[in-house]
């Protein structure tokens, strides 16, 4: 698995190796060490190893903000009284340069909470987000998009390259299109989380984030006091039944109803991890089911698709998933196409140009 | 200079660490590239450990079980 | 006591005085640092008594690598300066090993010391000597240098042998291409040697030797030559099976006469019958002689002089229902000295031997014990770590390879790192206190040792900072000796690479953290399931060391199988043995007996089982106790074969026992009835001694009669090959058959005709038979898979209760705390069944002797703020160490939420749930994540 995996991370599975030697195989370990380090020693230093730092802005569709909304009868006093909205370029029309554009560098006005939503994908998006950190006292990240780059991250698992060409130049676009080169920013190549391009205080991610977080947030930073925020997994706060994974050998896609009871509460439904369906539950942060009383999906008896990004911000839900199944004797390659797994957290260089067989 | 790969190299304290005791005691020479991370069992070994050790810098990876 | 004889024995059972005498080392074994700087300058060589002359070793020397106590010793009789000294030599040759001698461990006046020792029982256990076939010429031995010994062989394939695992011809050093193993060198031959019996392990490792050749160099051809192939142990059948057909190696039942050479070159050649009758001659490489066991002289001599009595066959004397006790009282025995045994039935013997003693001894239990006292612990915990690093030298072990002072300045610029200092020999008495005293007076607060491997040194390490007053777990150690000065010839590498080490080493016990000892209060009673002669012996000899014991029997009376049985294989009569041993377990006042009754739940674990007994009546009892021993038996074999149950005077071989024979002439007993066969592939390993001593009593009682015994292999092994002899010295017919022409039984009037294959004529024959016997085999109980469920302890392939180590743990069951005995196990005759009784008591009175366990707490814990529940490590566990809580909710109307629990006890530590976890909620005390990855940042920080 993790030889498959390097490659997912375009490294060459020849680098991870494992042998077994028991206490009485000096030689057997000897070896094992002399031609893995032959091996690695042919294959040459990694290349372009790190995160490389190129930068890029915010990259959303609006439903972040469509989310704010949905936050309802609340957020009429929050908007009217507590809040006042001195820049939103979604409500209000606020020139970067100037109300007349006699500006020569883009300019946002100072505040005390900032609100970003959506990835780094440009270098518009670079400049913007760091105008915002130099003018906001508290930045908030808002959305799987700006806290692990969501779906638009999904263009990391190719190479830049490639992208445009996919989108701007295949036969099935009008002929002779060419890529935009003038009046359009720069492309980085990749989308980028918020907190990978400057410091972010906070982040609430979520595709879309749970209005009821949303207001949290906004509400403990008025009374002054740290939020109220989940840290744990989906499971945490998955009412089903789990008996054990250990019956299941392989995972499913999900084009055939789970097994329930309409009829009967969703704590009397079996995991669906354990039914044998791709839930990423375990690897997936919780915020979903706050107010509701179950994960969303799971609600609505279907598997979660992971889109509030890793637990505790920092895991890899391909990685620990993969692991997970591994680990529990579940054929790993039964997940059609795993990296897809990644959906919603290909920021943070999780999803990467995988290396071609 | 010719390369010198990093590879770490997590081994079982019960079995590869103990062959790597023994290949000491009857001196043999191996190559110095190998850093070994001992555990309990080389099923400890999470692969974020793996990863984490190309995301430093490592070159190669072992577990010897 | 190492290099020590007995020379006297007086006094009896209870108040022994033993003289020993300890043959002089010439090192001083409390300062030999085991580093091999002797050996290398040793000018001296000698053939090595552990490569079995394939090898040499010098005069100063260990055994082999892995020997224990690993330290070095001189060979008297060949060292230089020694046997000069002997001769009062004033001038003294050598000397060498004591000038390269670091830790001044050499001391060539070392003289022969004689102890008195006070003992209350006494366990001979001084094992065997393989055959040496050097003085029986006919196989060439000693004369022919591509004959070897199995012993020698096994050399020849070991990676550490003379040819470091190469098989090449010990003549000219060509590749091996065939190779013929000769089986019985020593064993069943009384011509030769004397030895009648057989020695019970050579065909199971000329197998494994075979194989493993196979293995070594593909397309090698391997032919075991033998007479009788005897794998009657555990699942042995079934390697034979595949090393037939997996491995290709060839079975030709033969025994070869004598070795012939051909040619000048080395080649040998071997004239034989095959399994057709065709006479062959065929060349060969090598020829291994599958040499067999013996008593050693000195051992019979010891014997003597202990005043014990040995069989005709030179083992010592034991009865069947207490097979490791001697003749003389208060003195046990166990493995290859009480009969030729593999190493599973000598491990059990070894437990055995150590419950018949401590049956004898328990009053005396815990009396000579002390306990170490420590000083309290400081409580580091919000200290900002103070590191104090010791860096070894190792005498020139590692200083001779690796600048030291250099690593000794780079110490201190690590973060955290209080303190550096540089020792001789940092496990020296003197370093160990000066280590103590700096931990007090610079209040350290971790330390890592830069020396060699902790799987020696770390415990001794651990112990010096308890006596300092700081958490034994507060120490890393960075081995830069075993896998660094000892394996790199750089001083440049070297000591960059000791510098990475001691960086990582810091590096982790920067986030060690104290932790407390697991302690696991343990119910001080045991509870055997199963009634028969294994389940009461076990009973029984817990009592007797003063354990309250329940005894649960599913049917209405006590005794099992053996209640069916006449006579053990020597002879010794069965029920007033078995009648003598439910009275004693009846009038026990510490065993309880539950008769039909069954266990019906259980749960617990080691120390704190619950058991749940449903009687007959639906009674249910809960009994606790910290151990169980499975003792539950087998069923024999119903054939449905061979006009079983439909021919009349066709019976199987228990109900042949009480038959009426008067009148009857013919009788055939059929071998291997329902063993050792697809479904089945084991031995049942009784059935041939039982027919082969029916069979003598049929001639005994009317030499007139015929009787045939129809058999695969027969599989009469150790001493009971005597009975194999004598059945044919009266006359018993053995015909073989195999397993594709089996014989065929139908009814012919009064009579049963047999029709069988002749071996020998390679032509059908029929006996017409009064009688015929089915050696019915043994089969697993229906009830054997409830019983693992409810314990969670497994099953094998075949269906019989799997121990947790084939060899070296063969009465324990993986899971803690209950332990196998009898046939639950595997087919066995009696006296094994009671040897593994006594050592199932054995092993779990270690455990009950004792108010709690204490535990290494190198074990998972769960960070239950990060732990949510999600259940994917539950089933990654093997030791079934964690379960799934429901905490209720804090806050009012919110929903419960769920979270692991590890069950200390059963953990092991081996971090399955740590690797599995995808949000570091469970990770193991002393190995976390957080540790582990400093330890990698340190290792590629530069």
């Amino acid at each position: 698995m993790i030889s498959d995996l390097l490659e997912d991370y375009g490294l060459d599975r020849g680098r991870f190796s494992l042998h077994w030697v028991s206490s009485a195989e000096p030689d057997k370990f000897v070896a094992a060490v002399t031609e893995t380090t032959q091996r690695v020693k042919a294959l040459g230093p990694i290349k372009d190893m790190g995160v490389t730092t190129a930068m890029e802005w915010l990259c959303s569709c609006s439903g972040c903000e469509i989310a704010i909304l949905n936050i309802g009868e609340a957020l009429v006093p929050i908007i009217t009284e507590a809040l006042d909205i001195v820049h939103s370029p979604v409500l209000m029309d606020h020139k970067y340069f100037g109300q007349t554009g006699e500006g020569v560098e883009l300019t946002i006005p100072e505040a005390v909470v900032g609100i970003v939503t959506g990835g780094v994908n440009n270098t518009e998006h670079e400049e913007v987000l760091h105008e915002m950190r130099k003018k906001c006292q508290v930045l908030i990240a808002l959305g799987s998009c700006a806290t692990g780059g969501g779906i638009p991250a999904l263009m990391n698992g190719m190479n830049g390259v490639e992208t445009l060409q996919q989108t701007q130049e295949t036969p099935s676009t009008d002929a002779g299109a060419t890529i935009p080169t003038i009046e359009v920013p720069t492309l980085l190549g990749r989308v980028y989380a918020c907190s990978e391009i400057v410091k972010v205080d906070m982040e609430l991610p979520g595709c879309p984030p749970n209005p009821a977080l949303i207001a949290e947030v906004i509400v403990s930073l008025l009374e002054n006091r740290a939020p109220n925020l989940p840290t744990k997994s989906v499971c945490d706060t998955c009412p089903t039944r789990r008996e054990g994974k250990g019956a299941v050998t392989e995972v499913k896609r999900f084009i055939s109803n789970a097994e329930f009871d309409p009829a009967q509460p969703i704590s009397d439904m079996r995991c669906l991890l354990e039914q044998g369906y791709m839930c990423m539950g375990p690897v997936t942060a919780s915020g979903c089911a706050v107010g509701r009383g179950a994960p969303s999906c799971i609600a609505a008896r279907v598997p979660c698709r992971g889109c509030f990004g890793p637990v505790q911000g920092k895991g890899n839900q391909m990685l620990d998933m993969m692991n997970a199944l591994a680990s529990n004797g579940i054929d790993y390659s039964s997940v059609v196409d795993r990296r897809s797994l990644l959906r919603f957290s290909g920021a943070h260089g999780n999803l990467r140009p995988a290396k071609t067989k | 200079m010719s390369f010198e790969p990093k590879i770490i190299a997590f081994c079982c304290n019960w079995c590869s660490y103990a062959a790597a005791d023994l290949a000491g005691t009857a001196r043999m020479q191996y190559p110095h590239n190998v850093r070994i991370v001992r555990v309990m069992c080389s099923g400890m070994v999470h692969p974020e450990l793996v990863m984490d050790a190309f995301q430093q810098g490592a070159d190669g990876v072992m577990v010897l079980g | 006591m190492t290099l020590s004889e007995v020379t006297n024995i007086s006094g009896e059972v209870g108040n022994f005085n033993v003289t020993v005498k300890e043959a002089p080392r010439y090192v001083d074994m409390d300062k030999c640092i085991a580093c091999g700087a002797c050996t290398e300058k040793c000018p001296k060589k000698v053939d090595s008594e552990y490569d079995a002359a394939t090898g040499k070793r010098k005069a100063i020397y260990v055994k082999y690598s892995q020997a224990v106590p690993l330290k070095y010793q001189i060979d008297g009789s060949q060292c230089l300066r020694l046997t000069a000294m002997a001769k009062g030599k004033e001038k003294l040759p050598c000397g060498f090993c004591e000038q390269v001698c670091d830790a001044g461990a050499i001391n060539y006046n070392d003289t022969e010391k004689t102890h008195e020792i006070n003992v209350g029982a006494i366990v001979m256990a001084p094992g065997f000597e393989a055959y040496d076939p050097t003085n029986a010429k006919v196989w060439g031995f000693g004369v022919y240098p591509n004959v070897v010994t199995s012993l020698q062989f096994e050399r020849y394939l070991s990676a550490t042998g003379p040819t470091e695992g190469h098989l090449v011809r010990p003549s000219d050093g060509k590749k091996v291409k065939k190779v013929a193993f000769l089986q019985c060198i020593g064993s069943r031959d009384e011509n030769t040697c004397g030895n009648g019996y057989c020695s019970s392990v050579c065909c199971m490792y000329a197998i494994k030797e075979a194989v493993i050749a196979k293995a070594h160099e593909p397309g090698l051809e391997t032919s075991i030559f033998y007479m009788d192939m005897r794998t009657h142990g555990k699942e042995f059948d079934q390697y034979m099976e595949r090393a037939k057909n997996d491995s290709g190696v060839n079975f030709i039942r033969c025994r070869v006469n004598s070795v012939e050479p051909q040619g000048a070159n080395g080649d040998l050649r071997l004239s034989y019958v095959n399994n057709a009758g065709v006479q062959i001659e065929e060349y060969f490489d090598l020829v291994v002689l599958s040499v067999g066991l013996e008593t050693p002289k000195h051992v019979l001599e010891l014997a003597e002089m202990a005043g014990i009595e040995v069989t005709a066959d030179r083992f010592a004397k034991t009865k069947d229902f207490t097979p490791v006790t001697t003749t003389r009282d208060g003195i046990f025995t166990a493995g290859a000295f009480a009969g030729p045994k593999d190493i599973p039935q000598a491990v059990v013997e070894g437990s055995a031997a150590a419950a018949a003693v401590a049956d004898v001894l328990a009053p005396a239990r815990n009396e000579l014990t002390k306990e170490a006292v420590f000083p309290e612990e400081r409580n580091i915990a919000g200290e900002e770590p103070k590191i104090g690093v010791f860096v070894c030298h190792c005498g020139s072990n590692i200083a001779g390879m690796v600048d030291v002072e250099a690593v000794e300045a780079y110490a201190k610029t690590l973060p955290g790192v209080a303190h550096v200092e540089r020792n001789l020999f940092t496990c020296s008495q003197d370093a160990q206190e000066g280590l103590a005293v700096r931990i007090k007076e610079l209040g350290l607060n971790r330390v890592a040792i830069a020396a060699c491997t902790p799987r020696t040194h770390e415990p001794l390490f651990r112990e010096t900072l308890k006596s300092a007053g700081l958490n034994q777990y507060l120490v890393e150690m960075a081995n830069i000796r075993n896998h660094n000065s000892w394996v790199h010839d750089s001083k440049e590498i070297a000591t960059k690479k000791a510098c990475d080490l001691v960086r990582m080493a810091v590096a982790k016990v920067t986030f060690s953290a104290s932790l407390a000892p697991i302690s696991v209060p343990i119910t001080q009673t045991a509870l055997v399931i199963g009634g028969g002669v294994a389940g009461m012996t076990s009973a029984l000899n817990l009592a007797e060391q003063g354990f309250v014991v329940t005894l649960v029997e599913k049917s209405a009376k006590l005794g099992g199988n053996a209640l069916k049985l006449d006579h053990t294989w020597s002879g010794e009569e069965v029920a007033p043995q078995v009648a003598k041993l439910i009275d004693q377990v009846n009038w026990n006042e510490k065993i309880t007996v539950f008769t039909e009754t069954e266990v019906s739940a259980a749960e617990g674990f080691v120390g704190n089982f619950k058991t749940t007994l449903k009687g007959k009546d639906g009674v249910e009892t809960v009994i606790e106790h910290g151990a169980g021993v499975v003792a539950v038996g087998a069923d024999a074999y119903q054939p449905t074969e061979y006009g079983y149950g439909e021919i009349a005077g066709v019976v199987n071989g228990i109900d042949f026992d009480s038959a009426d024979k008067a009148g009857k002439k013919n009788f055939v007993f059929i071998q291997c009835v329902g063993s050792r066969e697809e479904g089945h592939m084991y031995c049942s390993k009784v059935c041939c001694t039982h027919s082969v001593q029916s069979a003598i009593a049929l001639k005994k009682e009317d030499p007139s009669r015929n009787v045939y015994i129809l058999y695969r292999d027969m599989r009469t092994y150790a001493q009971r090959e005597k009975l194999y002899r004598e059945a044919r010295s009266l006359g018993v017919m053995f015909i073989n058959y195999e397993i594709h022409g089996k014989p065929q039984v139908t009814k012919n009037g009064d009579v049963i005709d047999v029709q069988v294959i002749d071996h020998v004529l390679h032509r059908p024959v029929i006996i017409k038979a009064d009688m015929v016997v089915l050696a019915s085999g043994i089969r697993p109980k229906s009830d054997f898979k409830t019983l693992s469920q409810m314990y969670k302890i497994s099953l094998d392939g075949d269906g019989f209760f799997q121990e947790a180590h084939a060899k070296l743990r063969p009465v324990d069951f993986a899971t803690d705390g209950m332990f196998v005995a009898g046939m639950a196990h595997y087919p066995k005759p009696l006296e094994e069944s009671v040897a593994q009784a006594l050592a199932a008591s054995a092993r779990a009175a270690t455990l009950l002797s004792k108010l709690e366990v204490t535990l290494d707490a190198i074990k998972a814990q769960v960070d239950s703020s990060k732990c949510d529940g999600c259940a994917l490590c539950v089933d990654v566990c093997p030791y079934h160490a964690i379960s799934l809580l429901e905490v209720k909710a804090t806050a009012e109307g919110a929903a419960p939420t769920k979270v692991i629990d590890v069950n200390k006890a059963k953990c092991k530590g081996c971090g399955l749930c740590q690797a599995t976890c995808p949000k570091e909620g469970v990770a193991v005390a002393g190995f976390t994540l957080q540790q582990l990855s400093s330890q990698v940042s340190a290792a590629l920080a530069i």
